[in-house]
């Protein structure tokens, strides 16, 4: 008879002879403890320093961009430079404009324009920066002639007009100022503007490009400036040649906001371009074609 | 030196002393690492990371007496892992395994024993068992553990230990059966009833 103990040891047999296949490793030891001790120095350090070169590539990048932070953070030299660096560049000029009795129009700087197709406005910016920074002051002038000798640069103007627009009666000519000591100081006179289409010429500054809702009503306003403009983020234009110029043409629909009034769409143009060291642009938001306007740059003299 | 001082020292940091621990528990280790994952090429990798664990959380050990169970449970764990990564390998063993298949033909038992071809035919045997039934097998009969313990390593109650080698030895049993190898006397029809039910 087969007994359970019988067929117990059976099994603890089998098992043992089996397992006696498998010839456990003489160096096992010395093995496991290298291992270990290999295995103790990499944990020994914070980090498994196994090279990798994306790692090491945003490990520099995240590094960099702290370093800077903190360097901006702490460095108040820096940081103004870096400030006045972020409005010159990316901010410019109209988005808020005050009456005062002698009327003056003070405009704030504010949004930033930029453009790729416009490179030589930006280039102006840079050239000019110094001279632009903070709000601009603009005082009427009643003639082109006192108006140039305000500003020291000749008004070009156009010949011709359609049918209800014409030459203002006021020119406005933009000081630019900068705050210093707590106080604006003014850095010279740098922008004139004027508006064609007989509406309030105290509201010179709705264009396309001070999208501040300044003025609700559709304009068409002439801009030369020393300084030049800066586009809104994502602005396209068109190059077009105006009258031998190489130019830029912009066209899209804009909505007009008047307080108590339903938001008007329209459809705004502009062209503006580069010549003696100036940016001309001229605005209209109140319909004029594209011929019409074309004509109109085309007899400025 | 006792196994307990020997663990006590390990667990102070003393790297000789854990290398004379590896020589004393290793062919052990790996041999039961062979046994409950059936790989022979794994083993060896089994029993060494099993040690490695084993030296980096020694410490946590709070009694030496226990570090067996406490070592068992490491090393069933991590021949899991390693059988379960390493499952698409090739087991060339295995395959020999099958080339040398015993093939019994109505042999009594104790002849066969006695021929050694028994002990092949219960290893099969144990091989066809599940994980859990094949682990207790190899817990109670090779590494001579009490039920007690296996309980402890398994993380289970004693009863289900119990039931499972129950049922382990009856289907080592039945398997021998179909091999056509007599669990009994071939004389007493009685006795190799009872042996059955004994199993």
């Amino acid at each position: 008879m087969f007994k359970q103990e019988q067929f117990e040891q059976l099994i603890k047999s089998a098992l043992i002879t089996m397992s006696e296949k498998i010839n456990p490793p003489e160096d096992m030891g010395s093995k496991v403890r290298n291992a270990v001790l290999l295995g103790k120095r990499k944990r020994a350090l914070p980090y498994n320093w196994i090279f990798n070169w994306k790692k090491a590539v945003a490990v520099a990048a995240c590094l960099t961009i702290f370093g800077g932070v903190i360097t901006l953070a702490v460095s108040p030299g820096l940081r103004a430079w870096a400030d006045e660096k972020a409005n010159i560049l990316n901010k410019i000029w109209m988005v808020r404009q005050q009456n005062d009795d002698s009327g003056t129009i003070t405009i704030t700087a504010s949004e930033g324009l930029d453009s790729a197709a416009i490179k030589a406005h930006r280039e102006a910016v840079l050239r000019n920066r110094a001279k632009a920074s903070g709000p601009v002051s603009y005082v009427p002038y009643t003639t082109l002639a006192e108006a140039e000798r305000e500003i020291g640069f000749k008004i070009k103007v156009p010949a011709c007009f359609p049918d209800g627009y014409g030459l203002p009666k006021r020119i406005w000519v933009g000081e630019y100022m900068k705050a210093q000591d707590g106080k604006l100081v003014a850095t010279g006179k740098h922008e004139v503007r004027m508006r064609f289409d007989g509406g309030n010429e105290d509201n010179l500054v709705r264009t396309r490009f001070d999208y501040g809702n300044v003025d609700s009503s559709p304009t068409l306003v002439y801009i030369i400036s020393e300084i030049g403009m800066k586009f809104k983020p994502g602005f396209r234009c068109e190059e077009i040649k105006v009258g031998g110029r190489n130019a830029c043409w912009y066209e899209s629909e804009i909505t007009l906001n008047k307080y108590g009034q339903k938001p008007q769409q329209v459809i705004e143009r502009a062209i503006s371009w580069e010549e003696g060291g100036m940016t001309y642009l001229l605005n209209d938001s109140t319909g004029l074609s594209k011929q019409e306007l074309v004509r109109i740059v085309e007899s400025i003299q | 030196m006792k196994d307990v001082e020997l663990i006590k020292r390990c667990q102070s940091g003393d790297i000789n002393a854990f290398e004379l621990l590896v020589e004393r528990f290793g062919a052990q280790a790996v041999r039961t690492a062979y046994l409950v994952t059936g790989r022979q090429d794994l083993a060896e990798d089994i029993a060494q990371e099993t040690f490695i664990q084993c030296f980096y959380s020694i410490k946590q050990l709070k009694k030496a007496e226990f570090f067996k169970t406490w070592f068992y449970k490491i090393l069933l764990r991590t021949g899991r892992k390693m059988a379960a990564k390493n499952r698409r390998l090739l087991q060339i063993d295995n395959l020999d395994n099958n080339f040398n298949a015993v093939q019994l033909h109505h042999y009594d038992l104790e002849e066969a024993f006695e021929k050694n071809e028994a002990k092949e035919a219960v290893y099969q045997a144990v091989s066809t068992l599940s994980e859990p039934l094949k682990v207790v097998i190899t817990l109670r009969y090779f590494n001579d553990f009490s039920i007690s313990e296996i309980a402890s390593v398994l993380g289970c109650k004693e009863g289900t230990v119990k039931s499972r080698l129950h049922n382990a030895r009856k289907l080592i049993a039945a398997f021998l059966q179909e091999k056509g190898l007599n669990t009994a006397s071939s004389e007493d029809n009685q006795s190799r009833k009872e042996c059955i039910l004994n199993v």
